[in-house]
């Protein structure tokens, strides 16, 4: 791959704006692919989202980059895939601007067999490369737009080349056959808008990446079943990791672009998905809902990462606020996205993070800023009070709840869907409410009153979902597992966004959840407020991250934020809820993820988003709600408010997710989560099975590689290790089988949610004491002698003379294990009963025998002789086999001591020799 | 000289060693068919009373059987006796060793009972007697 890409670039030589761009998305894909570990999609995606923040770079620094250009850079890129396999890639290489047409035609020719469809869509994206070209040139916010769109196309392809690259030698004509194939059918299944083809297409390369190793032309090619099996997985773990990232990219600039956004970046989520979908017959159905939860999931988790990785420098960001409020004055949202774009390219992350400054700023922007802050911000309190009350008994109904909402997914994907409308519609009112609240903390009240009636409406639908989560109630078994799980998710996310906080996290959270859940949230709100003060947001974030200061500053934080509701302080808090929400959507979705662990391909995928979205939506709800309450009770009201957030969470979710997303996006308080996240997805596709998770992974990681590049690099140093593994999409598969078999050797339900760390935690803590010490110990000597009838009935004797009579049924665990550890077979649990028998018959007899000998011996009282005698008859004893053989063979040096006397200096024998 | 001397009596102990495992093989194979005709010629008696015979392995497994029962069955006594810290073997120990055995015990006890008595008895006539003799002295 690495030669490749450089080999590409070099062709690219005369676009060289393009290849650079190409080479940085390679360079982020690698992270991104070590990021994404598992699912070679997601690592496409994750690939693509750093690559865009480079590109975006590049574009700035360079030119301004016109979605032709971008198209074409992405064609080149596939193209580059190709030449890297086959010469007649290279010929497009020649000419930058015809590439993208040559690429094209050399698809149709190449696809020649290609479906009516194929060449409609491949039309199509002729036509949105157009006009994305014209739109994105003449103003520059709108440049940065286009750029950010030929970021979002170039990065889906981008990613899918990488793939390509990694997998296998895919000539581009094979990738843009399979994108092709795929593409229709998602597409198809998804939306027919032919601006989703875009999108559709990276994923469908990821798609095809997977599919075309194994076959080459066909779409999905499930059917070679030796490089399929993998291929399958990684390509559904792909494609649903890329949808989400491709989603959030263009979703944004779709938004951004044009103001009907939402819409489009819905349309776009679902094409997205739609490729997704078409990876996986499964996801196609969830797809078509997802997509917005994606997007905004992606973008909360690019803003989390720009605010943690990238530093904003206050200098840049005024700048880039003063500029963009002056040309932006108009639409505050629009302005507020072209602010962020323009600092997405000067420093993407930079952008993010401005944008959390911009919240404390009065700039329109801010106001956007504070109102998407303060969306979230609510559904932050509402986090915050989920963690709070997942604590208490609220984590129980919550944790229920996300669960519900998995399980929900599963089966009324149909009810989360108009859930997720209605939480669309309420988030879009919570959008205005939050820049009313922007413009006064008085407007915050009445946006909080309208949050409230939202949340009312939230709540009619969160009751819907309490039905459902009635259904998933059954799931309970498996939500007390996913609590606990949550926990450690929590715990982890924790550490991976704060690694000092985390550690003192994950302690602390053992041994109180709850506590942790506060910590958290206070951490968060510490984390934001420094981010929103010192854009440097990790830093800020580690030395708040000092748990128990960070823990007494998160109480002052909440007792401010109750008790001041200025804007900052909303904005503040909901950045820090948004952190904390995030967290706990990662950790909804992760429990969604458990719960839906039979089911998880197409739900988790769906349910996984759709839970994100959820959660988001029950935030901002929550926001809502904590903002009315926190001036009046504080954290007592949120958290009461937190369980009925909880029910809403559910509903919001699902619809709020893609209102949420951008949102978050606006708001920089997200970055300091994205890390967690990340981690989280990780562990999540490390378990790989839950695509959902990989699907969250995917797009969280993405868009923090791509606002943070710097921040990502940590991550991808951490992560490099999977990427560098992962680098063909079927190898990642097989690593993460590998550790997942491993981990499932242990649990696999850690393994699946929490991440490696965690898992090994709880492994070592409840494994160690479990496995070797009470039984094992005790045999392990006599094991190792290998005279396995004499090491038992030897073990078994010195607890039997010592306790067995006092505990008259020695422990079915005990028992079992010691007969378990001298069968050489499998040992059935109905043993146990017989076993059980015979032994109390053995131990009997052994007990009896020592009494008549001990009274044949005219003494009252068993001693060694009579053990002895008794071994000698049982024939462990013979003139060959002294005693003192079998107890320097079988016995510990402790027994041994008491059993073999010792000459020590001064003559004294210890024991003392008792016979006469 | 010396050789052909040391040689002789090489020879001379091999031939000494080998009578005297012979001699102890000798024993142990005559005790052995002593029990082989044994359960032989039980057998024989108990295959008559049931009309049936008994074919030369069986008996044979019955002998090697009985054998190494006996040398069990001695070594324990051996050890009861020890760990009774006696010298000799006594009913006791006897009774320890066929304890298991709920039948043979019962046979032992009534054994060991009546040569109790039987001894008893003895000791009674013999005191008898020999306070008779004495008697019949003093008279």
């Amino acid at each position: 791959m690495s030669g490749g890409l450089p080999k590409q670039f070099g062709r690219g030589g005369p676009g060289g704006q393009r290849v650079r761009v190409v080479q940085r998305v390679a360079d982020n894909a690698v992270v991104l692919h070590s990021l994404l570990l598992g699912s070679g999609r997601g690592v496409c995606r994750g690939i693509v989202a750093p690559g865009q923040t480079e590109r975006y770079a590049m574009d700035s620094v360079d030119e301004d980059v016109s979605a032709r250009v971008l198209l074409q850079s992405v064609i080149h890129t596939e193209s580059s895939r190709s030449p890297i396999t086959r010469s007649a890639s290279q010929a497009q290489f020649q000419s930058p601007g015809s590439r993208v047409r040559r690429s094209i035609r050399l698809r149709k020719s190449d696809v020649g067999t290609l479906t009516p469809q194929e060449a409609l869509k491949q039309s199509i994206k002729k036509k949105l490369h157009e006009s994305t070209s014209r739109f994105t040139l003449p103003v520059p916010p709108s440049k940065r737009r286009t750029i950010s769109e030929g970021v979002r196309k170039i990065n889906t392809p981008a990613p899918a080349t990488a793939s390509l690259l990694y997998d296998d030698d895919i000539t581009p004509r094979y990738l843009l056959r399979g994108i092709l194939q795929t593409e229709p059918e998602t597409s198809l299944l998804v939306q027919d808008r032919p601006v989703k083809k875009e999108p559709e297409l990276p994923s469908t390369n990821s798609s095809l990446h997977s599919n075309r190793p194994s076959t080459g032309l066909s779409d999905l090619d499930f059917p070679d079943m030796t490089t399929t099996v993998n291929l399958s997985n990684t390509v559904k773990g792909l494609s649903r990791k890329r949808p989400r990232r491709s989603l959030n990219i263009t979703a944004f600039n779709r938004q951004l672009e044009h103001e009907d956004g939402q819409a489009e970046g819905g349309s776009a989520t679902e094409k997205d998905l739609s490729p997704l979908s078409s990876a996986s017959p499964n996801s196609i159905t969830f797809s078509l809902k997802t997509p917005f939860v994606d997007v905004r999931t992606e973008k909360r988790g690019f803003q989390r990462k720009v605010t943690n990785r990238k530093k904003i420098c206050l200098e840049e960001f005024d700048e880039a606020l003063q500029n963009r409020l002056a040309a932006m004055g108009g639409d505050s949202e629009l302005s507020v996205r072209e602010d962020q774009q323009g600092l997405s390219e000067t420093v993407r992350s930079e952008g993010f993070t401005l944008g959390q400054s911009d919240l404390t700023a009065p700039d329109i922007t801010h106001d956007i800023i504070t109102s998407n802050t303060a969306l979230y911000s609510l559904p932050v309190d509402t986090a915050t009070t989920f963690t709070i009350t997942t604590q208490d008994k609220d984590t129980i109904t919550g944790t229920q709840i996300q669960r519900e909402m998995g399980g929900m997914k599963d089966e009324d994907e149909k009810v989360m869907e108009e859930v997720g409308e209605q939480n669309e519609d309420k988030m879009e009112l919570d959008n205005k409410d939050g820049e009313d609240l922007a413009g006064s903390a008085g407007q915050r009240e009445d946006s909080v009153r309208q949050k409230v009636s939202k949340s009312q409406t939230v709540e009619a639908v969160a009751d819907s979902q309490t039905e459902e989560d009635e259904v998933a109630e059954s799931q309970t078994a498996e939500d007390e597992v996913a609590e606990s799980q949550t926990a450690e998710d929590e715990v982890a996310e924790s550490q991976t966004a704060e690694d000092e906080v985390a550690e003192s996290q994950t302690a602390e959270d053992e041994v109180a959840e709850s506590q942790t859940a506060e910590d958290e949230v206070a951490e968060s709100q510490t984390a934001e407020d420094e981010v929103a003060e010192s854009q440097t947001a990790e830093d800020e974030v580690a030395e708040s991250q000092t748990a128990e200061d960070e823990v007494a500053e998160s109480q002052t934080a909440e007792d401010e934020v109750a008790e001041s509701q200025t804007a900052e302080d909303v904005a503040d808090e909901g950045g820090q809820v948004v952190e904390e929400g995030q967290e706990k959507r990662l950790i909804s979705q992760s429990l969604t993820h458990n719960a839906m662990h039979i089911s998880r391909r197409a739900y988790c995928s769906e349910g996984g988003v759709k839970v994100a979205g959820v959660i988001e939506g029950g935030r901002g709800y929550k926001s809502m709600g904590a903002a009315l309450y926190p001036t009046e009770t504080g954290w007592a009201g949120r958290r009461s408010e937190g369980d009925t957030a909880g029910e809403w969470h559910n509903g919001p979710e699902v619809g709020a997710s893609e209102s949420a997303h951008t949102r978050t996006v606006t708001l920089g308080s997200v970055p300091p989560s994205p890390l967690p996240q990340e981690d989280e997805l990780e562990g999540l596709s490390r378990t790989g099975t839950s695509l959902g998770n990989e699907e969250m992974e995917n797009s969280m990681p993405p868009l923090e590689i791509t606002f943070e590049p710097e921040n990502n690099a940590p991550h991808s140093s951490n992560s490099s290790l999977h990427p560098i593994t992962a680098q063909s999409p079927a190898e990642h598969e097989e690593d993460w089988d590998d550790v997942e078999e491993g981990d499932g050797i242990r649990s696999e339900e850690l393994s699946m949610k929490t991440p490696a760390f965690v898992r090994e935690k709880r492994n070592a803590l409840p494994i160690d004491p479990l496995a070797t010490p009470t039984v094992l110990k005790d045999l392990q000597p006599s094991v190792s002698a290998g005279a396995a009838a004499v090491v038992k009935p030897k073990a078994v004797r010195g607890k039997r003379t010592g306790s067995a009579k006092k505990d008259p049924g020695l422990s079915k665990s005990y028992i079992m294990s010691v007969f378990k550890h001298f069968a050489k077979t499998k040992v059935s649990t109905d043993v146990y009963p017989v076993l059980k028998e015979i032994m109390e018959r053995y131990f009997d007899r052994l007990a009896d025998d020592l009494e008549t000998f001990a009274a044949h011996a005219k003494r009252k009282t068993i001693e060694v002789e009579d053990v002895e005698l008794l071994m000698r008859r049982q024939g462990f004893v013979t003139d060959i086999m002294p005693v003192n053989v079998l107890i320097e063979k079988y016995l510990p040096m402790e027994s041994r001591k008491l059993l073999i006397p010792v000459a020590t200096s001064g003559n004294y024998v210890i024991p003392k020799p008792r016979r006469k | 000289m010396l050789s052909t001397t040391s040689c002789r009596a090489n020879v001379n102990f091999r031939e000494k060693m080998a009578t005297a495992m012979d001699e102890e093989e000798r024993k142990l194979q005559r005790l052995k068919a002593a029990v082989h005709y044994t359960v032989g010629r039980l057998c024989q008696s108990i295959g008559e009373d049931h009309q049936k015979e008994f074919s030369r392995q069986v008996i044979a497994a019955i002998a090697e059987t009985t054998f190494r029962q006996c040398d069990i069955f001695a070594k324990d006594l051996e050890a009861f006796a020890r760990h009774a810290k006696r010298s000799t073997v006594s009913v006791e120990d006897v009774k320890l060793t066929a304890r298991r055995s709920t039948a043979l015990s019962n046979f032992i006890q009534r054994k060991s009972e009546e040569i109790a008595s039987a001894n008893q008895e003895q000791r009674d006539t013999r005191k008898k007697i020999a306070g008779k003799r004495k008697n019949t002295e003093m008279v």
